[in-house]
Order: structure tokens, then sequence, then C-alpha cells
């Protein structure tokens, strides 16, 4: 999908009740921007009705996805971009290197991994991950640039989209 | 990171700073547990100047606070012998440590003095904010402990030691209550 076709699916829908397909509309433009070229959406703890709602989106809007039913994962993807079928399917540390250059603490046991970052817009999260604190450290000036890339991505789509990059420790 | 165990060494005032923390940390008055906090982080050494705005939460915009609060806070700050200078005209207090701080040399300008002299996180204070778009927060238990607007140039310099900055409060912190939670924020304003 180019990013005239996302901006005009935004505009469309930009004030839908429905808080997944929001979260849907501001992916796929960050994956038609170029930004990414794959992303998570998670439909866990949806009614049926809702999670029709959706599917009902997606298909009327030619939106290129797949769902993980499993996990309640929905994958948006950029086909020229990314081969769906490489995609790794445990969803672990390869999965978390596909999603994208932020996903700097992706791993397979995170068991050890207590803080969370997050880079959101218009308080959804966009890009989050749980990592070490030692990561986040060595990190962070990546994150904040990551994030000024994503404000100013956003900016030319909607002013009123903000941005913000937060970190703390999850309990 | 720095050891803040060689800020711990008056065991009498952090015990102190800790019994009114349990005393009062359940208080309706977030100005109160703001001042809590903030007193706690003076006394481990870690600030020796804090700012607390005495704004009306409740309302919007910049409302001051009502008289009967102020009141409320003026007593609770005498009855546990906390240092402070309130300036009515500005709408804030400000806590202080008397061993570290003379209070007679606090610029109340609100400028970049002031923001200097309140400690090492300020490092955007300035006398001209027209061109600082972005804020960085520190908050614990959605207080604000540390905030600033700032450019955003200026935070992509300074983001490392916010964050160390971060992890030194949380230890402290973590000292006192297991159960608080902190966070490290930034984002724009818009204009």
């Amino acid at each position: 999908m180019d990013i005239k076709n996302a901006k005009e699916i935004y505009n469309k829908y930009k004030n839908t009740k429905n808080q997944r397909i929001y979260e849907i509309i501001l992916q796929l433009y960050l994956i038609s921007s170029g930004f990414r070229n794959v992303a998570l959406v998670c439909l866990d703890n949806l009614q049926n009705l809702k999670l029709e709602e959706i599917k009902k989106f997606l298909g009327k809007n030619k939106i290129i996805y797949k769902f993980f039913p499993e996990k309640s994962y929905l994958i948006l993807y950029n086909p020229r971009k990314f081969n769906i079928n490489n995609l790794d399917k445990t969803f672990g540390k390869l999965f978390g290197q596909q999603l994208g250059k932020f996903y700097y603490c992706a791993t397979d046991d995170v068991s050890k991994n207590h803080y969370r970052i997050v880079i959101s817009v218009n308080h959804v999260e966009l890009l989050a991950q749980m990592c070490k604190k030692v990561m986040i450290a060595k990190n962070i000036s990546n994150y904040y640039r990551i994030y000024l890339e994503i404000s100013e991505i956003f900016k030319k789509l909607d002013k009123n989209l903000l941005g913000r990059l937060e970190t703390y420790e999850e309990s | 990171m720095k050891n803040h165990n060689i800020f711990l060494d008056n065991i009498m005032d952090i015990k102190n700073a800790k019994e009114i923390y349990n005393k009062y940390k359940n208080t309706r008055i977030h100005q109160i547990y703001e001042i809590i906090l903030q007193w706690y982080l003076i006394f481990s050494g870690y600030r020796n100047i804090a700012l607390v705005y005495l704004l009306d939460l409740e309302k919007s915009g910049f409302s001051d606070l009502p008289k009967s609060k102020l009141e409320k806070i003026n007593k609770f700050l005498e009855k546990n012998n906390i240092p402070y200078h309130i300036f009515q005209n500005k709408g804030f207090l400000v806590l202080y440590n008397p061993d570290k701080f003379n209070i007679d040399k606090l610029n109340e300008s609100a400028g970049k003095k002031f923001g200097k002299q309140l400690g090492d996180f300020y490092n955007c204070a300035s006398n001209d904010f027209s061109n600082h778009h972005y804020r960085v927060v520190i908050s614990v238990n959605q207080v604000e402990i540390f905030a600033q607007m700032c450019k955003k140039n200026m935070i992509q310099k300074n983001i490392s030691k916010y964050y160390e900055m971060y992890l030194e409060i949380m230890e402290i912190f973590g000292r006192l209550d297991k159960n608080i939670f902190g966070k490290l924020e930034t984002y724009e304003i818009p204009k």
C-alpha cells in the first residue's frame, strides 16, 4: 500500500471508537512511510464482535495481514519488503529483529527483562519492548532518535498526533 | 553510576523523612504527597533544593490552591519541621536542606540561575524558554519529581544522563517503598 492510500485510510477512520483499528491505521502509515516493514497488533481480550469489525475493516481496505489466532497476534507487513513465510513463528529473538530497528532487546528469554521502553503516539503504543536496564542505558540515545523520527513521520500525517518516549520498571 | 549510600550517613534524618512518608503517604492533598517525596530526596542527599507548585490540579489552567488547602500544607510543613519558603506571588514553594543551601541566595526569577540551583537535572535552564518545546520528566507515582522544558537537541545530548538519574532515583525510592513506580518520559508540547 502506498502512503497516499494509508493517509486516506487514516483520515477515514481516525475517529473510530475501535482502539485496535486506530492502532492498525497508525501502524499501517508507519509501514507505508517505509519506517518499518512488519508490525504487530495484539488482538487479545477482544469480543467476537470487535474482532469481526476489525477483519471486515482489513478486508474492505485491502490491508495485507496475517492473523495468528493462537497468540491473538495480527501481523501487518509490506509484501514487497518482507516475505511473510520467513516470519519467526516462535515470536522470539528473530521475530523481534524482524519488527525493526527499535527492538535492540529482542531475545528468546525475556524473564530477566524487567524494564519497558515505549514509543507511543496519541497514547497508542507503536513500538514497545521489555529490556534489561543496562540495555536501555546503552541504547537510550537511539530510542530518542527513533522517537524523533517517528514524531516527524506522524507530523506529516496529522499535526495533532503527539508522540511520547517513556521507560519504566514493570512491577 | 554514583553510589548514593554515601548520602545516607545521617540515619536519624532519613528515618525522620521515612516516618513522615509513612504517616502521610495516603494524604488526599497532592502537594503534601509531592512534598514528602521531595523531602525524602533532599534528605537522601540527592538534591539540596526542590520546587513544589501550589496550583489547583482539580481546575484547568493555572489556578491557585484554595486557601483551606494552603493552610493545611502550611500546617503540615510546620508540624514536621520541614524547612521551606513560600513564594505566594509565583505560586510555588521551595523545600531545602539548610545545611547545604542558603535560602537567602535563592534566585527568585525562575530563570537560568534558579534552574541551576535546583540541581544537575536542569541542564536546559534558561532565561528564554520560547524555543523549548520538548518536556523531559522523571515522575514517581505520577508525581513529577524532576521536570523541565528543553530544546529537542538538548534532550538528545543529555538523554543518557536523564536515564542514569532516573535509575538513581528509583534506587533511592526503592529503599523507601517497594511499591513506588517511577517513569522517565519525554514528549513534545504542541506550540
